[in-house]
């Protein structure tokens, strides 16, 4: 029994089969006891796991995620104040994923020997007065970040600080839940808030950022790769990167993250891959022929962050972001679980008709930092103690 | 409670500004989603900081739920979007999390009660083969484990988990498959063990005609 033969065991026990694919598996079933036998266990499977008991739950839930929200509250929007700003929300994830898309570029761009790779390293901001009236507008706060890995907090401050064992919760003096920012997967570590509010003009979308867009497209194909491999045989590991080199598109780098497992245990290793859709299945055939364990495939609109080279990342100097971003959204807090990994999401304080301003800004300013300056995201935060109510 | 009290009605009820309404569409919820993110994340204790990240999410995005979708689905999409989510960043070397461990909950037989000997001794076994079950669970990749999770124990069809996970039905039809050659491979003597024990043939199997699982739905 070959492996399409197997497969459509699987399928005919979830009815999932057309008619000429029904009547050769009961063929087979019929005339090949092995066959049989197989379907017999795979049903087995099936009603096993089907069986399986419901899990209790707490008493007390519904008064734990109440205290959860309760503490790391942001306002939440009506629906009308949600359609409004539906089409900032797409602007806002355009300047988050163009952090992607200018990583991307960089790495892909031939190596400069004359210019080094330089990190501004930003003071955080003094601990944020929580006792200012509600409403005040000039808490805007950025946040720079590096694609980071591990638990390492970058940023211990008394007023800013990160969690030791949550590298991607950074919690602002007296641990007010309006300063809370929570990154996407995986953790990101900050390296730098900065405050500050500063009027600029506005200006139209360089053409050039067209490109960059291009190449978000193409991060968000359906039929991008992610592939994570655990192994300690670099013969393994090569013939991994072979075929992967071999299918993917010529115009996007294969981004490759290892992580080192620790003692005794083989290194794991992210592979971001994308590979054309008339290849895909080429692909899928020659990973299924050549390897077995946990390849992981794919997985669309999946980013890893961790694909970026850290060393790759040079962070816009402090002012430069400044003047991008501040005074421009006085009300916009972006969670940072965009798109990309889970969803983004805005809140808005009461002076919502500037946020479209604050979101084009930045995207402008960075487009102005190429080729010299990427991030890999850029997260707008503002206090969301602001309460438009 | 009368039949309009849906989840979509409380979901209403909480725009229009009743807070409370949250906490009815928790309790509603709550325990569906529960199982289903304990499958995929093997863990009690983890499955419930899933839950309430859930809760959180779907609280945060509460506005954009769309007016004629089913809030349970969408909230399940989130759910077990977080739960895989969360599987990946835990993914660390030599971390395995059974549900179950072996010895937790051992039941004690009562000398005083005839019966209590045979039901502790089937619920033990019951609780052995659960735990193997779930040991073999958590041993495929979390993608796997929650397609076998939607599909299997949830009761999803392939259109409904690819809609969830916006992944390909090709994709979701293969890994259904590879997750149940795995746990086959991993349970093939647990079900040897079952068929010697019993005296029908294939009696561990439920039918051989195709779509009996959909048409008990």
């Amino acid at each position: 029994m070959n492996r399409t033969d197997e497969l459509l065991l699987s399928r005919h026990l979830d009815g999932d089969l057309n008619p000429d694919e029904l009547e050769y598996v009961d063929d087979l079933l019929r005339t090949d006891t092995s066959v049989l036998d197989h379907y017999e266990q795979l049903n087995q499977v099936r009603v096993t796991v089907a069986e399986l008991p419901r899990e209790p739950i707490p008493e007390d839930m519904v008064p734990r995620v109440r205290r959860l929200i309760d503490a790391r509250k942001t306002v939440p929007l009506s629906r009308k104040t949600a359609e409004i700003l539906g089409r900032w929300a797409v602007a806002a994830i355009v300047l988050v994923v163009s952090g992607v898309s200018l990583s991307v570029y960089w790495n892909h761009r031939p190596p400069n020997p004359k210019k080094s790779v330089e990190t501004v390293e930003i003071q955080p901001v003094p601990a944020q007065n929580h006792n200012q009236p509600i409403g005040s507008p000039d808490l805007t706060g950025l946040v720079a970040a590096a694609g980071e890995h591990g638990n390492t907090p970058i940023v211990q401050h008394d007023s800013v600080a990160v969690q030791q064992d949550a590298a991607h919760e950074v919690a602002v003096a007296g641990d007010n839940p309006g300063i809370r920012l929570r990154s996407g997967n995986p953790p990101i570590a900050p390296k730098s808030i900065v405050q500050n509010k500063l009027e600029l003009n506005i200006e139209p979308l360089p053409a050039a950022f067209q490109a960059l867009l291009t190449a978000t497209d193409r991060l968000d194909r359906r039929h991008s790769l992610r592939i994570h491999v655990a192994t300690a045989n670099t013969r393994v590991m090569d013939k991994m990167i072979g075929l992967l080199e071999k299918y993917r598109t010529p115009e996007v780098p294969l981004a490759r993250f290892q992580e080192e497992n620790g003692q005794g245990d083989p290194p794991s290793v992210d592979f971001l891959a994308f590979v054309p859709t008339n290849m895909i299945d080429d692909l899928n055939n020659e990973l299924s022929g050549s390897f077995q364990g946990q390849i992981e495939r794919d997985m669309p609109r999946v980013v890893d962050w961790r694909s970026i080279d850290p060393k790759k990342i040079k962070f816009v100097p402090q002012p430069e972001i400044a003047k991008a971003i501040a005074g421009r959204a006085d009300g916009l807090v972006t969670d940072t679980n965009h798109e990309k990994t889970d969803a983004l999401k805005l809140t808005i304080g009461p002076n919502r008709r500037i946020v479209g301003d604050a979101i084009q800004e930045p995207l402008e300013k960075l487009q102005t930092h190429l080729p010299s300056a990427t991030v890999d995201q850029v997260i707008i935060q503002l206090r969301s103690d602001i309460n438009p109510q | 409670m009368s039949e309009i009290e849906n989840d979509e009605y409380w979901v209403e009820r909480y725009l229009a500004g009743e807070a409370t309404a949250f906490d009815q569409l928790v309790r509603r919820t709550q325990s569906s989603l529960f199982s289903s993110i304990f499958r995929i994340v093997g863990s009690r204790d983890e499955a419930l900081d899933v839950l309430q990240e859930t809760y959180l999410k779907i609280y945060r995005n509460l506005h954009n739920f769309k007016r004629g979708s089913t809030f349970h689905t969408w909230a399940y999409r989130i759910a077990v979007n977080q739960s895989i989510s969360h599987k990946r960043k835990r993914r660390l070397p030599g971390l395995r999390l059974s549900g179950m461990s072996r010895g937790d909950d051992a039941q004690e037989i009562d000398p005083q009660d005839p019966h209590s000997s045979q039901t502790s001794l089937e619920r033990l076994m019951r609780q052995e083969r659960n735990s193997l079950v779930e040991s073999a669970l958590q041993s495929l990749p979390a993608t796997h484990r929650a397609v076998l999770v939607m599909c299997d124990y949830d009761d999803l069809k392939y259109e409904e988990i690819a809609e969830i996970l916006e992944i390909p039905i090709g994709t979701v039809r293969s890994r259904i498959h590879r997750a149940r050659e795995e746990l086959r491979k991993r349970l093939g003597p647990m079900f040897n063990e079952d068929n010697s024990d019993s005296d029908e043939p294939g009696a561990a199997l439920g039918t051989n005609s195709q779509a009996h699982k959909r048409s008990t739905r």
